[in-house]
């Protein structure tokens, strides 16, 4: 053609305009539009030029665009309000509609367990969705959060610790990757004489970092190098939250003072509202309230004491591997300059969201993974619904076919039912997402970060649409297109009993196939975390939560200078507590049980001085006061510890069972001496034995522990222990009175019960347990349901074929032999793919099981047997009944 | 009736009651002076021929034009009558107003 000969040449309008214009008309007129448009646009090449005419077709395309849109809403509209109007295409798929509605309507329990099925699927994946973005694909909260990275150090001791002092300023002088490199170190401070005493968590953070910070403040500066130069803090700079709470959003702060651990702060700066430098520790969940210069007398201190994290900001265009590369250069220099402090030392590059949130993000993929795995088995249950629906209506379709519709009005009927099913079941699942995001975030456990956050949003309800989209395609686009594409002729001459094309059958098969794979890959997961939660859940912990109330103090500023000065006030704040009413003992610890701790290896005495990296790794925490009555750990032998043991020259302490396993197995360990320092040796020795605790985790067993007395090893802070009779988070607030009634400007913090610190271990995992063993309990059902109403369905459907082999001859056994074959081998490709499926699961288990393999045997036979019997239950059962009736009889059915 | 509607059906009865989209194009662009789209046109066309007020006949194809025939529209009685109603009424409710 003419046009096509232009268009060759390179002088027609472009493809892409010609299409939009195409989409912009009423499809009665397109022909018409765009022929005139092309006549005019020959018209205006030899008026005007090519390159002007090409430019107005280009307008008249875009300008067009919104006359077609509106075009097609309003007839759209007009077309459901008016069905009658029109080409017929609205009118047809109105009819459709309607017909599908009514005939839905004839079966509502069929209707209503579909939509049902699919709006508890959609509704669980969508909500899910809302926590994981909330929770995971939430930016850290400082600009361009891509770019930073955390720079840990990796040795003997394992991955990942944090960095010295000189490391940071090695790995800052040599770096050529970073834009901005920065040391932190958190720490809190006692805010005083701004009403009641508060603690505010603030960070040390090296002023070299300001590239790294990545924002100006929003008033005042950021921290510069001179402030470092004192060991105590002159100088803040402030988050936005504190700005606004404490000091009233007041634009002239800057130069203001506060008054933290009773010394006076000048505020030099503002951040802007949301900004936090997010911490390593804790899951980013501690929002900084204020950043202090970090003293340099602190970082060049020795290259063997380890303690910040440094975080880092990736140059423009650089990455990870970059960063790692250049990070392993530096180390490979640093190596052979201090080789006996830095043999074994290599650091280690990660992304900080990936390091906050990335176990968390596993987990929640799992759950995620679980609930596509229902919504899928779902769809599947349907879509064999579906298949069966349209193999009864095979002659009914033939029969329309034969009248003269088309293929399109064929898939178009089938279609309108599946359509309205996910419509509805779209809608009930956005509002079971409503209801279950709630429902999660009361199951969600505290510690996960952002919890606050989660909800339904305009991304959760587009990714519901999606979803509801993608179950349509799944069991109402495909089983519509194949039962389309009936062969006529047989379908009709056949009368309706035709055998399924086999391309139809096979698909049927694979859904069967792929609900027992699915259902048993669910099972397995959900077997393992459930008997990984109860195992841990019995884990005896060395103590006893119930009863114990827990509570943080930390006597900070002038007053508490000195070591005996914190020991006094520690001595009558547990004085005040015990005179309560209701308390009955209490005690001190430096770390509470569960919650990790500080550890270093020992030389025991009578054994070579351990060389770098061996030796006995002990656990160290102070106590005092009834610390072990109150947490009921029992006391194996000797004594326990007493002030007085903290004085002698070989200070007395306390050790337990664990301990005595590894240093002294077949001795007696009372009397016997160990070490910390090898040069120098101090020795402290054993006076008694008490039972093992768990120190890092309900997961990880006893590590040998010292308890020595205070103030031997005290760093000043500690964790007040009370055991209570009754509830004891009722007395919080006596306790706590008790408390600032010793001193007003030394405020107790994190007030718990030591159970709900014990619960709250376990709270992550109970969340996902509970939603997994829920998916996979809804999982099984529906597997099994669906394989059997499909199979026993189609089944049932040749009882006149079966009926034809028996009035030919064929033996009863030999027939129902014949349809169990294929349910066995339905059974077997299932329960097949099924087991590859668990093996690949194990991976993703693997972290996540405790006590345990990641295969449970008994679970996956229990599995294999009722989703695999299932299937050939549904071909026996019905295969059955149809040899029990005479063959005429079955020659006679329907 | 809108005022769009009102031009393509005056552009229309200008070119003698006669007119495919291009023309119709061309005539409210040189009488009314307003660079108008396809789009616009051929939507109003649809809606004026679905409320019965023109119609057309397909007319000649030609090679400049791909070979895609032109669509000659007409004004229908019903038109005619709905372009009268819209000007008495535009008429009376201006009698006694003056906003210049």
């Amino acid at each position: 053609m003419a046009n096509q000969g232009r268009r060759d040449r390179g002088g027609g309008p472009a493809a892409l305009w010609t299409a939009l214009l195409r989409w912009s008309v009423p499809a009665a007129h397109r022909d018409a539009v765009l022929g005139d448009a092309e006549e005019e646009y020959a018209r205006r090449v030899q008026r005007d030029g090519a390159p002007a005419a090409r430019s107005w077709f280009r307008r008249q395309a875009l300008r067009s665009l919104g006359y077609g849109l509106r075009h097609r809403v309003e007839r759209w509209t007009d077309a459901w309000t008016h069905p009658t109007r029109g080409d017929g295409t609205m009118m047809q798929w109105w009819t459709e509609m309607r017909l599908a509605a009514r005939t839905l309507g004839r079966r509502p329990l069929f209707a209503a367990t579909v939509v049902l099925t699919l709006g508890l699927g959609v509704g669980a994946t969508t909500a899910l969705f809302g926590v994981f973005r909330a929770i995971f694909l939430e930016p850290l909260p400082v600009p361009e959060p891509d770019r930073v990275v955390l720079i840990m150090e990796e040795g003997a001791f394992g991955c990942c610790g944090p960095a010295s002092g000189p490391d940071y300023q090695d790995w800052r002088d040599r770096q050529r990757v970073f834009d901005g490199i920065m040391a932190m170190s958190p720490r809190a401070f006692t805010l005083t004489g701004q009403g009641e005493a508060e603690r505010v968590q603030g960070t040390w953070v090296t002023a070299s970092g300001f590239e790294m910070v990545g924002t100006p403040p929003l008033l005042g500066r950021w921290l510069a190098e001179e402030d470092e130069l004192t060991d105590e803090p002159q100088v803040a700079v402030v988050s936005h939250g504190f700005w606004t709470r404490v000091l009233g959003a007041d634009r002239d702060a800057v130069g203001r003072a506060v008054e933290l651990d009773g010394s006076s702060v000048t505020v030099v700066g503002v951040m802007p509202p949301g900004y936090d430098i997010p911490s390593p520790w804790g899951g980013g969940r501690t929002p900084h309230d204020l950043f202090v210069p970090f003293p340099r007398t602190r970082l060049d201190q020795n290259r063997g004491s380890h303690g910040y994290p440094v975080l880092a900001r990736l140059a423009e265009g650089s990455t990870l591997d970059a960063a790692q590369a250049d990070m392993d250069r530096i180390l490979a220099e640093i190596v052979v300059e201090h080789p006996d402090s830095h043999a074994d030392r290599s650091a280690r590059v990660f992304s900080l969201h990936e390091w906050i949130y990335g176990d968390v993000g596993g987990q929640l993929m799992l759950i995620l993974g679980a609930a596509g795995v229902v919504l899928l088995i779902a769809c599947g249950n349907v879509a064999g619904l579906q298949l069966a629906r349209a193999a009864a209506r095979e002659s009914e379709l033939a029969v329309r076919s034969a009248l003269g519709a088309s293929r399109g009005r064929l898939v178009r009927l089938l279609f309108s039912e599946s359509l309205l099913l996910a419509g509805a079941g779209g809608i009930v699942g956005v509002g079971v997402s409503f209801l279950a995001v709630d429902a999660f975030k009361m199951l969600l456990p505290p510690t996960m970060p952002r919890v606050d956050a989660v909800g339904i949003d305009g991304a959760a309800l587009l990714f519901a649409f999606g979803t509801t989209g993608l179950t349509v395609a799944l069991f109402g686009v495909l089983p519509a297109l194949l039962a389309a594409r009936t062969d006529l002729a047989s379908a009709v001459k056949e009368g309706g009993y035709a055998t399924m094309a086999p391309v139809k059958e096979r698909l049927r098969d694979a859904f069967i196939v792929a609900q027992i794979a699915l259902g048993l890959v669910l099972v397995n997961g959900a077997a393992i975390l459930v008997q990984s939660y109860t195992t841990l859940r019995g884990q005896d912990a060395g103590f006893t939560a119930e009863g114990v109330l827990t509570f943080s103090v930390d006597p900070r500023g002038p007053r508490y200078a000195s070591m005996a000065e914190r020991v006094a006030y520690f001595e009558e704040v547990m004085a005040r507590v015990e005179a309560l009413p209701r308390v009955q003992e209490s005690g001190i610890i430096t770390r509470l049980p569960l919650s990790g701790g500080t550890n270093g290896t020992v030389w025991v005495e009578g054994t070579p001085p351990p060389v770098s990296g061996e030796g006995v790794l002990v656990e160290v925490t102070s106590v005092a006061g009834d610390y072990f009555g109150v947490l009921g750990i029992p006391l194996l032998r000797g004594r326990l510890p007493l002030p007085e043991d903290s004085v002698s020259a070989a200070p007395g302490v306390v050790v337990n069972q664990a301990f005595v396993d590894q240093a002294w197995p077949d001795e007696d360990p009372l009397g016997k001496r160990f070490s910390f320092d090898t040069e120098e040796p101090t020795w402290l020795t054993v006076v008694g034995v008490v039972g093992d605790v768990r120190q890092w985790g309900l997961e990880q067993p006893a590590l040998a522990h010292m308890y020595s007395p205070y103030p031997v090893g005290w760093s000043g802070s500690g964790y007040v222990t009370v055991r209570v009779a009754g509830d004891p988070a009722e007395i919080t607030p006596e306790v706590r009175r008790a408390v600032l009634a010793v001193d007003g400007t030394q405020p107790p913090t994190g007030f718990r019960t030591m159970t709900d610190r014990v619960d709250s271990r376990l709270a992550q995992r109970r969340f996902y347990t509970t939603l997994i063993g829920l998916f996979a309990g809804v999982a099984l059902l529906l597997a099994a349901a669906g394989i059997y109403g499909t199979i026993s369905y189609f089944v049932a459907r040749r009882t006149r074929e079966l009926g034809i082999r028996m009035a030919l001859g064929s033996g009863g056994r030999g027939v129902v032999r014949l349809v169990l074959r294929r349910g066995v081998r339905l059974a077997i490709w299932g329960v097949a793919l099924g087991l590859v499926g668990v093996w690949a699961s194990t991976r993703v288990l693997e972290s996540l099981v405790y006590g345990m393999g990641p295969v449970d045997a008994l679970t996956l036979v229990a599995g294999c047997l009722i989703l695999g019997g299932t299937a050939v239950a549904a071909s026996g059962v019905p295969a059955l009944r149809a040899v029990r009736i005479s063959p005429v009889s079955a020659l006679r059915t329907e | 009736m809108g005022e769009f509607e009102q031009l393509v059906l005056l552009a229309l009865l200008h070119r003698g009651n006669d007119a495919y989209g291009m023309e119709i194009r061309e005539e409210i662009e040189e009488r009314a002076g307003r660079d108008v789209s396809y789009g616009a046109v051929y939507t109003t066309l649809d809606r004026l021929e679905r409320k019965g007020y023109v119609a057309h006949r397909v007319g000649e194809s030609t090679p400049e034009r791909g070979g895609r025939a032109r669509k000659y529209f007409r004004v229908e009685p019903a038109g005619r009558d709905a372009l009268a109603e819209s000007r008495e009424l535009l008429e009376v409710m201006w009698k006694g107003v003056t906003v210049r």
